[in-house]
């Protein structure tokens, strides 16, 4: 499978998603059971363990400012690094594993029964009913995990730095304003957004082509995982490129 | 089975979950909520709804500048550069946003400062020091004051090269340190010697020798006065025999001014006599006055009750 196809697919199945049949009453159901279902299994672990995560790095990084005696350049810091490139990027991982797994399970499945799918046929139903809900349900998945957790984060930095009172809103927002510049939001939106894109179609897309040829299906999917991961990458050092150049 | 028909067997099984619809809903409302909310906050972190005045500092350097960084007045922030520009003379124009509320601190008088430290972001700092001059206009510019750490590093690095090489130079052999050194060292080791740091100062133990001789023969010239002062029929004998002799003459003199005391107070009982012997004489007039006034007044009497005799002369005693 070329990376061309690969993306030529990828854009099939987005402008399926886009497709207004998608969202009639009875698929409508199928993809918020859908939505429920990733999300529900994934936000609350997440949460959980991002919030632990923050916790952490955020003490690490306060501490040692503090003791450099550059306590002032603390929260700037802790935001740009958890919130604006660390949360993301562990949110598309995480999303990952559980899309790529399932994927994994669904194409077998479809496999075992000896079916095969075209994305010329818009209106099969594994396609409408399966994959692609399951590819709104993990955009939507990166996205809410990107977003809930990174507000935590905001949270605990606060609570953290200045401790449960009000008097430092003024400061720390102050400090917010600094850090999201304009291109800063611009990159990190863009960038969740293309994660949420790339983890929810590419292990799709290559569970797609081992159905049509089977002889490869077992290279495809883990070459599928591969090429996530070398997107996510790329996503990634653009927007970092974006930001500081 | 040709590739790409469908089987219709394969149809995908239809989860069930309560309020599944609902459930998303939240989900999403949540996410695009968190969102907005997120946008709206920063942009209001970042001043877009806040009710500013524009202030234009100039300087000759825009390094470390960057827009959003603040403008501290006693180490609040009241402003935020909106943007640095090159103006047609060739300086900087930092523009600055300050908040309405917050520019009652700026005055016309006040002064403001660009400081580069080593480590950090270059800070912009206004100072007022008299609030009671009239506030900053809209749009007001002003020349920066720029302090920069890192520019005294060249500054530091030759005086420090200088200094340096002084240190190579009074490290050098022959240089006047090492001379002074050397000086040192052979007193040291003079001072090594059988008559310490006599020796050492003097230069040799000959010269500590003809000292210590010196020592001898003064020592021996004291004991000689000593007994020439103190010694039997010497000078202090004589001088307390001389004294001896004046402390009887100075105890006669004081029997002879004890007399004289005597004679005084005899002087003075006589002289009181002859007071109170003038004071009788006084009385005694007093006396002899009232008398003849008596009798000159018997004698009118008698002159007014005798009249033939006419002759009214009195003959005074």
């Amino acid at each position: 499978m070329g990376w061309w196809r690969m993306l030529h697919t990828s854009a099939m199945l987005l402008a399926m998603v886009l497709s207004p049949s998608l969202y009639a009453r009875e698929s409508r159901r199928v993809l918020s059971a859908r939505i429920c279902l990733i999300s529900g299994q994934i936000l609350p672990r997440f949460i959980l363990l991002s919030a632990l995560v923050s916790i952490v790095l955020i003490h690490i990084v306060v501490v040692t400012a503090q003791s450099y005696g550059l306590s002032q350049y603390a929260l700037g810091m802790v935001v740009r690094v958890l919130v604006v490139e660390l949360l993301p990027l562990s949110a598309a991982l995480f999303v990952t594993l559980r899309a790529d797994m399932a994927a994994h399970t669904e194409f077998a499945e479809i496999q075992k029964r000896g079916g095969r799918l075209s994305l010329v046929d818009v209106g099969s139903e594994p396609i409408r009913l399966s994959i692609l809900p399951r590819i709104i349900a993990n955009t939507v998945a990166v996205i809410s995990l990107t977003t809930i957790s990174g507000a935590l984060a905001l949270l605990i930095a606060y609570l953290r730095v200045y401790g449960p009172t009000p008097w430092g809103i003024e400061s720390f927002t102050r400090t917010v304003g600094q850090v999201f510049e304009p291109v800063v939001i611009l990159s990190l939106g863009l960038k969740t957004l293309l994660f949420s894109l790339a983890v929810a179609t590419i292990p799709v897309t290559a569970g797609l082509v081992g159905l049509h040829n089977r002889e490869h299906a077992p290279v495809t999917v883990p070459q599928g995982t591969v090429r996530l991961f070398i997107m996510l990458i790329v996503i990634e050092v653009c927007s970092l490129t974006a930001e500081f150049y | 089975m040709e590739p790409n028909t469908p089987m219709p067997e394969q149809t995908a099984p239809v989860l069930t979950i309560r309020y599944a619809g609902l459930k998303a809903t939240a989900l999403l409302v949540l996410t695009i909520g968190l969102i907005v909310a997120f946008v709206l906050y920063v942009m209001s972190a970042r001043g877009v709804f806040e009710e500013t005045q524009r202030l234009v500092l100039l300087t000759d350097n825009s390094e470390g500048i960057s827009s959003g960084m603040d403008l501290t007045f006693s180490g609040f922030p009241i402003g935020r550069v909106r943007r640095a520009e090159l103006a047609d003379d060739g300086n900087v124009r930092i523009l600055i946003d300050v908040a309405r509320k917050d520019a009652r601190w700026l005055r016309t008088s006040s002064v403001f400062t660009m400081e580069r430290s080593l480590v950090g972001d270059t800070k912009i700092r206004a100072y007022s020091g008299i609030l009671a001059d009239p506030p900053l206009p809209d749009g007001a510019e002003r020349t920066a004051l720029r302090g920069d750490a890192s520019e005294q590093i060249p500054q530091v690095m030759a005086t420090m090269r200088d200094l340096l090489a002084n240190l190579e130079r009074m490290s050098a052999d022959g240089s006047p340190l090492n001379t002074s050194l050397d000086n040192v060292r052979s007193v040291t080791e003079r001072m090594k010697g059988r008559y310490g740091a006599l020796g050492g100062v003097l230069g040799s133990d000959e010269n500590a020798k003809k000292v210590f001789g010196t020592l001898d023969r003064a020592n021996a010239l004291l004991e000689k006065t000593d007994a020439r002062l103190n010694g039997r029929g010497g000078v202090m004998d004589d001088s307390q025999a001389a004294i001896k002799q004046l402390n009887d003459l100075l105890r006669e003199s004081r029997d002879s001014l004890k007399k004289v005391d005597a004679v005084l107070v005899e002087a003075q009982a006589i002289a009181a006599n002859a007071k109170v012997a003038t004071t009788d004489l006084g009385t005694l007039r007093t006396e002899v006055d009232a008398s003849v006034r008596k009798a000159s007044q018997l004698i009118d009497e008698i002159n007014s009750k005798w009249p033939f005799a006419r002759d009214t002369e009195v003959k005074l005693p």
